[in-house]
């Protein structure tokens, strides 16, 4: 019984920690709340949807056109919705409303042309779990496991042992800095986006085989938000290990105490630790950041 | 450019004009949420109450007169929904009003209702919409539905006297009020005719993984877990229960219509619900024909329910004579015999509603509905 | 009147009184809050059930509601304020989704998901323009007392508050819980001109609009944020033409406008009574005249 719930809970902080992880990219480094990841994920379902359906593919084809798509998508709206705002001077606060408004307008804008509909994948996977000795694991879950994983080390890897991850952190730190290096500081934040976009491609895929498919598929966001900001300084590698955290206490409430006292349990939990612990998850596990001053 | 805004305003004018000379039409309105998470059930209602208004047009509209529909969107939100109201009735003189497939709304319109006297047909689940206090209705709401009770006393009277299922578990949002109460009654229900519920779970508004109720049900080893719950909702709990190799007899309300197994396909097998609808009906199969040819989409159960709130409160209009509001009111309070699509209406006056509920029970078999009849819960 | 025009007015005026409360947070110390919801549902329940349960008077009720709102929004305020503002959004978040459980769960006094119903009609659109115009009037001369010089030296440098000896907690507290009255207050009034409360009105999606109101208007900008609380919302009412379109068009208009006003639609414009008054005896006065002042 506790390990199934162990699973489970593994399980559901996989899907918070591969939407945490592109969400937390885009945080550390232009130090905002895009709620517009939300959206790219639930477009990146829709479009995994269209493929695999019109060219009869399986998952990897799928997947391939999903990190593309999505991490297309993301470039667009960065042009569109973030980009004049900074090229104008605006404050950090209003990339993060910007991203609020576009969520709903896609959100708004999907319900408007498809009506609402819920839609399914077609079986990408032979089957949908494993089970043995009375214990459940389900594939999609697995793989979104595998899935933030991987995409952590790899972002970490680029961050830090890249030149062009070098040049991003330095964006971070200040905007200004790679102009004056000479390296094209609106290059930077579009692969930033993409990169997350990518991200959000497979949590769109891997959500949407395991859910429905459905205009309100993003509002999942908010849990990668929580992670992120309980995940402490915009480190990456704290807000994947603060996803799973989450989802094992929002398990474990349910659990053993009740699924009607869930939110109540976990927020206070969340608030305790973050006033004994105030620099996250990272500042518990020694994780480093590159950068220190974090705004919404 | 000028010179074009004038020609425009003229003809806008002629036309103004034109309209005056012919018979006025009798307005009717709809309050539907077309943007929103139920946006597929308001649009679904929406189609079907202009299906019945095109039908009434073409023949020859009412007392003489065409009917126009007007139809607002409140995205689910009561103030735009109250404001919605309002605006039916007092700017665009709407004569009756066809209300939204949720029941929250309608709580708040009864009260104001009561002052703006326009009539509110819709089919509001939840009893509190249309009774004021016990024996007492709210004046201008009425309901083409029975109550959450009436559902949840089924379901549970279904497994126990048809199934002989007695272990029982149930799963619900906490927050949801039509899901709540329908698993209240489907308890009380259980508890009084000699059923266990051996697990009760429950869940939060944006939930998606239930693997962990789940998991509490499954080691409390119920016959037939009941899940009264939304079509994205249930359809998760349904599929989640499956892959842990939960294959026990799953109960639920009419959220497992269509498009229930096209989403989750063979999960759905050994699937029981109560539905407000028998799918093989003749007119009711008629209708979803002509639905599908004309919107290109199958419909969701609330269509055949627009269609006949419309239909109970046109032919209210008929029998008033009358596009007075006050006399409708006075009109659909006496509604008896109208035929609908999915059943022959009777109000009854003190309730407000039909007086007599139907529930068609329909299982899930090999990825097809299959209706196994009409069926009444057993009372002590 | 037209009870249609009076219905969008008075839920007008409660948007905006609820927003003017956001506007104190967000425009004088930036501090984003995503719990001003929670802070409406309190109000909204506490004179609600006080005045369905125990006969207590509307405005009692309403008192009441301020007084736990503004006990909650001390303890939460205490334990978080003294954390980075983006703990704060999150703990916000969270509030509103407690107070949102809590309602559910403690179903006996709340009614749970079944809300309350039957709430009469006490509100009228006149009591909601005084109770505004009143909200209002607060709102400016905080902004301009030294209580709100204080708070906006704070926003734009924290540290530098601190050492012209300010107490950046204490201040942002004061601002917190002032923001936590107007929610408190517009909640009491939503619930008795819904007649019908739940859970489920008091959303994230709630909390969103409110912000997304602020912005648009500007956060320098008391005129601009009036401006837009009125315009968004009698926007969605104009926009009925477009069906299922509606919303679409209605978000698309708010970002193209976020896109080319980043700074609000108003930016630090502000329009004062003696500009009026100027307009009105037909002297031409710079129309950035006194809006600088503030800002």
């Amino acid at each position: 019984m506790l390990v199934q719930q162990i699973i489970n809970g593994l399980s559901l902080g996989s899907v918070y920690a591969l939407m945490a992880v592109g969400f937390a990219l885009v945080f550390s480094i232009l130090k905002f709340s895009n709620f517009s990841h939300g959206s790219v994920i639930m477009l990146s379902a829709y479009l995994g949807l269209w493929f695999s359906n019109r060219f009869d593919v399986g998952l990897f084809p799928t997947l391939l056109v999903c990190m593309i798509g999505g991490g297309t998508i993301a470039v667009i709206i960065e042009k569109i919705g973030f980009k004049p705002i900074r090229d104008k001077n605006g404050p950090l606060i209003y990339l993060f409303v910007s991203s609020i408004a576009i969520s709903m307008f896609l959100q708004y804008l999907m319900t408007a042309l498809l009506g609402g509909r819920f839609f399914m994948y077609r079986p990408l996977l032979k089957s949908s779990s494993w089970r043995f000795a009375g214990i459940t694991i389900p594939i999609v879950n697995l793989a979104m496991l595998a899935a933030s994983i991987v995409a952590l080390v790899f972002l970490l890897y680029v961050l830090y042992r890249t030149t062009i991850g070098i040049a991003i952190r330095a964006a971070a730190t200040d905007l200004s800095t790679p102009n004056l290096l000479g390296i094209n500081i609106n290059m930077l934040i579009s692969i930033t986006f993409f990169i997350s976009g990518a991200l959000a491609g497979i949590a769109g895929l891997f959500l949407g085989m395991s859910l429905n498919v459905y205009p309100q598929l993003g509002g999942l966001v908010l849990k990668a938000f929580v992670a992120t900001v309980v995940g402490g300084l915009g480190s990456l590698g704290g807000a994947v290990i603060a996803a799973f955290l989450l989802g094992l206490l929002e398990t474990m409430i349910t659990a053993y105490i009740g699924g009607a006292v869930t939110p109540m349990v976990s927020f206070t939990v969340m608030i305790l630790f973050l006033l004994f612990k105030p620099e996250g998850v990272a500042g518990l596990l020694g994780l480093s950041s590159g950068s220190a001053t974090q705004k919404l | 450019m000028k010179k074009s805004l004038v020609i425009v305003v003229v003809a806008l004018m002629l036309l103004a004009g034109m309209q005056v000379s012919a018979a006025e039409p009798i307005v009717v309105g709809a309050i539907v949420d077309l943007s929103a998470a139920t946006a597929l059930w308001g649009q679904s209602q929406a189609r079907g109450i202009e299906m019945a208004i095109e039908e009434y047009n073409a023949a020859g509209g009412l007392l003489g007169r065409p009917l126009e529909l007007k139809v607002y969107d409140f995205k689910m939100d009561v103030q735009e929904g109250i404001t919605a109201y309002q605006r039916l009735a007092n700017q665009d003189k709407a004569s009756v009003i066809l209300g939204a497939p949720v029941s929250n709304l309608l709580l708040a319109l009864a009260p104001i209702a009561d002052q703006v006297k326009v009539p509110i047909v819709g089919e509001p689940s939840d009893q509190r919409a249309t009774t004021k206090s016990p024996g007492q209705p709210w004046p201008y709401i009425f309901a083409s539905q029975a109550t959450c009770v009436d559902y949840g006393e089924t379901a549970a009277s279904y497994a126990i006297y048809e199934l002989g299922l007695t272990q029982l578990a149930v799963i619900n949002n906490k927050g949801n009020a039509w899901a709540d109460e329908i698993a209240e009654a489907f308890i009380a229900y259980a508890k009084e005719h000699g059923a266990t519920i051996v697990s009760r779970e429950a869940f939060n508004w944006g939930d998606t993984d239930f693997r962990s109720q789940l998991s509490n049900i499954q080691r409390a080893q119920p016959e037939a877990i009941f899940v009264p719950e939304y079509l994205q909702e249930a359809s998760q709990i349904t599929r989640q229960a499956r892959e842990m190799g939960m294959d026990m007899v799953i109960l639920g309300p009419n959220s497992y219509t269509p498009p229930m197994v096209e989403l989750i396909g063979s999960a759905a097998d050994n699937v029981y619900f109560v539905n407000n609808v028998a799918f093989d009906l003749p007119q009711i199969k008629e209708f979803t024909a002509r639905y599908v040819e004309k919107y290109g989409i199958e419909p969701t159960v609330n269509a055949y329910f627009g269609y006949d709130n419309a239909v109970i409160a046109l032919e209210a209009i008929r029998r008033a004579d009358s596009a007075n509001s006050q006399e409708i009111r006075d009109a659909l309070e006496k509604t008896e015999n109208v035929q609908g699509l999915i059943f022959n209406y009777t109000f009854d006056p003190v309730t407000h509603r039909t007086d007599e509920f139907i529930a068609t029970v329909i299982k899930i078999e090999n990825g097809e509905y299959v209706t196994v009849g009409q069926y009444k819960p057993v009372k002590k | 009147m037209n009870s249609y025009l009076a219905s969008i007015l008075i839920f007008t005026g409660i948007n905006l009184i609820s927003v003017l409360g956001m506007f104190l947070l967000m425009g004088l110390t930036g501090l984003l809050s995503f719990g001003q919801v929670g802070f409406m549902a309190i109000g909204a329940y506490v004179t609600a059930i006080s005045y369905m349960r125990f006969g207590l008077p509307f405005g009692a009720g309403l008192l009441l509601g301020v007084g736990v709102s503004l006990l909650v929004g001390l303890v939460i305020g205490t334990v978080t304020l003294k954390l980075r503002n983006d703990y704060f959004a999150l703990a916000t978040y969270g509030f509103a989704e407690v107070i949102k459980n809590v309602l559910i769960y403690f179903s006996g006094y709340t009614g749970g998901s079944m809300g309350v119903f039957g709430i009469p009609a006490i509100v009228t659109l006149p009591m909601v323009i005084v109770i505004f115009l009143a909200a209002l009037v607060l709102c400016r001369n905080f902004k301009v007392s030294k209580l709100g010089r204080n708070s906006l030296a704070i926003r734009n440098d924290e540290l530098a508050a601190k050492v012209m000896g300010i107490n950046t907690f204490k201040q942002k507290l004061l601002v917190f819980l002032f923001s936590a009255v107007f929610g408190s207050v517009a909640g009491s009034l939503l619930a008795f001109s819904t007649y019908y409360i739940e859970p489920n009105m008091f959303n994230w999606s709630k909390s969103v609009e409110l912000i997304v109101i602020v912005f648009f208007g500007g956060i320098n900008s008391l005129t601009g944020v009036v401006f837009a609380g009125m315009a968004l919302t009698l926007l969605p009412e104009i926009l009925h033409f477009g069906a299922e379109w509606r919303m679409v068009i209605y978000t698309a208009i708010i970002i193209v406008t976020m896109i080319y006003r980043p700074t609000g639609l108003f930016g630090r414009w502000e329009l004062s009574l003696s500009q009026i008054l100027g307009w009105i005896k037909g002297r031409r006065k710079s129309a950035v005249g006194r809006g600088g002042q503030g800002a």
